[in-house]
């Protein structure tokens, strides 16, 4: 019983992250079902879990995505139909403002994307980052460092545009 | 530069603020499917001598083999939002969609017999359909009086939008189509169990089948609570807490809550293939009716199929009476 509470606080607590997480990648109507098999994951692997748990369940919920899109595209004919049929997958909303940065982003590689994301977006630190990436803390550093530098140039080069318009598709690299 | 274009990113985030997350009970009610995990020894740098990126390597080859033989089963983990999935499934395009349904009635309190057999036919795109039901037959019919001479009864009803038709062959009625304006949907205005709940019928006799699944579905009240396994195969099991409700007649009416339903997805096909209605206003809230689907097809869009869902075409030796007078679903 004590391990079930423990659980539920854990959901209580890092639910909202990871969902927030699945949200900025994948439709809204999916998100509550890839929560709960996150969670599903977590308990199985509950005894395992580290001191942070943030990282490893953002982990989870990558490849929980990534399976996801996997089984997506095995299942092309039937998500079609689900897209004709079903409410619409919320797209992300970028702002005037963010149309830019966003459009600098997706000309980026998905593994740039994902790491920038979450320090930005997810709050993670770099060492946390390199957790839910599964690299070491020395290599995900290296990798922000150039990421960032492709961001900011990818960035100028939306600022130098006429116009841009963006949909943001983030989707976690292999 | 670079602090900047970061904060410039933190700023431009898709959800900036963190979602509401589902209470937890669903959530309990998946792991309670899963077994306790039994409590893992601490491990050494390596097992059995093996390198740990060996090991690594040879455990995500045997999870690769396992993951392709269960997607293969169709019987993972969701992967696709099963409740959307079965949608699409019973979604017939610009065709009609019939599917034939066997339902007990475990409800002993009325007088219905055991069994009956429906056939449903669905236009979701025009919003009509039919729905035949013959009662009794072989199986033991209790309806009380008058019985049809083949011991049999056959009860229609037909809807599109403003409009209700019904026919049965029970009795002296049974020569007429009876077509009446229909106002009150089942949804009932404003019956509501709060923002974003489903609305809620009066009975749940009035929508059954694929039909009663789509209206939960769109109306966003099923959840995915765990799997079942009905004769060997492990189905996702799907719920709507209150599908069935009506207002007390009392002063300040408030709504009491009839029954709940529960579908069984198969995890290939995604249809809804067990359907069960459970009694909310019984003690220990039994199941009263469970539905099996028996068959289920899509017809093509002609004016064979365009025929299935008007009363009058099926039965052209009837007279049609219209009654103009609106009825709601009082």
């Amino acid at each position: 019983m004590e391990r079930r509470i423990r659980f539920e606080l854990l959901y209580a607590k890092h639910g909202p992250a990871v969902k927030a997480y699945i949200l900025r990648r994948a439709p809204a109507s999916l998100a509550d079902d890839l929560v709960a098999e996150v969670f599903v994951v977590c308990w199985r692997r509950f005894d395992e879990l580290p001191v942070d748990p943030l990282p490893w369940l953002l982990g989870v919920a990558r490849r929980v995505l990534a399976t996801q899109r996997r089984g997506e595209r095995r299942s092309v004919a039937l998500h079609d139909r689900i897209a004709e049929n079903s409410t619409p997958p919320v797209q992300a909303h970028a702002s005037t403002v963010g149309e830019e940065m966003l459009a600098a982003l997706q000309r980026l590689s998905a593994s740039d994307r994902e790491l920038l994301a979450l320090i930005a977006w997810e709050g993670l630190s770099p060492v946390q980052a390199a957790g839910v990436l599964g690299i070491r803390p020395a290599t995900a550093r290296v990798r922000l460092h150039r990421a960032r530098r492709r961001l900011g140039v990818a960035l100028a080069r939306e600022q130098d545009r006429p116009s841009a318009c963006s949909s943001l598709s983030m989707e976690a690299s292999p | 530069m670079s602090t900047d274009t970061l904060a410039r990113l933190a700023a431009a985030n898709p959800v900036p603020d963190l979602p509401d997350i589902e209470a937890p009970e669903r959530l309990c009610r998946l792991i309670e499917d899963e077994p306790t995990p039994p409590l893992r020894q601490p491990r050494g740098r390596q097992a059995m001598g093996i390198p740990p990126r060996v090991l690594a390597g040879l455990l995500a080859a045997i999870l690769a083999s396992l993951a392709v033989l269960v997607l293969a089963d169709g019987s993972s983990g969701p992967g696709v939002n099963v409740a959307a999935a079965a949608y699409a499934a019973t979604s017939p395009g610009s065709g009609v969609l019939e599917a034939v349904f066997v339902t007990r009635l475990l409800d002993r309190s009325h007088q219905l017999g055991d069994s009956y057999s429906s056939r449903e036919w669905i236009d979701p795109s025009a919003g009509r359909r039919r729905q035949r039901i013959v009662l009794g037959g072989s199986r033991g019919l209790t309806l009380p009086a008058p019985r049809h001479s083949g011991g049999a009864v056959t009860y229609e009803l037909a809807t599109s939008p403003g409009w209700v038709e019904t026919w049965d062959d029970l009795g002296g009625d049974s020569k007429v189509v009876h077509r009446n304006r229909f106002s009150g949907d089942e949804g009932t205005g404003a019956a509501r169990r709060g923002a974003g709940a489903a609305p809620l019928r009066r009975s749940p006799q009035e929508a059954q089948g694929i039909e009663l699944y789509r209206r939960l579905y769109s109306e966003r009240s099923l959840k995915l609570v765990g799997r079942e396994r009905l004769h060997g195969r492990l189905l996702w099991k799907l719920e709507s807490d209150v599908a069935f409700a009506v207002y007390s007649s009392r002063p300040h009416a408030k709504l009491v809550p009839l029954a709940a339903v529960v579908m069984l997805v198969d995890p290939a096909t995604f249809l809804p293939v067990v359907e069960r209605q459970i009694s909310l206003t019984q003690p220990g809230h039994p199941v009263t009716m469970e539905s099996d689907l028996r068959s289920y097809r899509r017809l093509p869009p002609n004016a064979a199929s365009e025929s299935l869902l008007t009363l009058s075409k099926q039965h052209p030796g009837l007279s049609v009476l219209t009654h103009a007078r609106a009825r709601t679903s009082d």
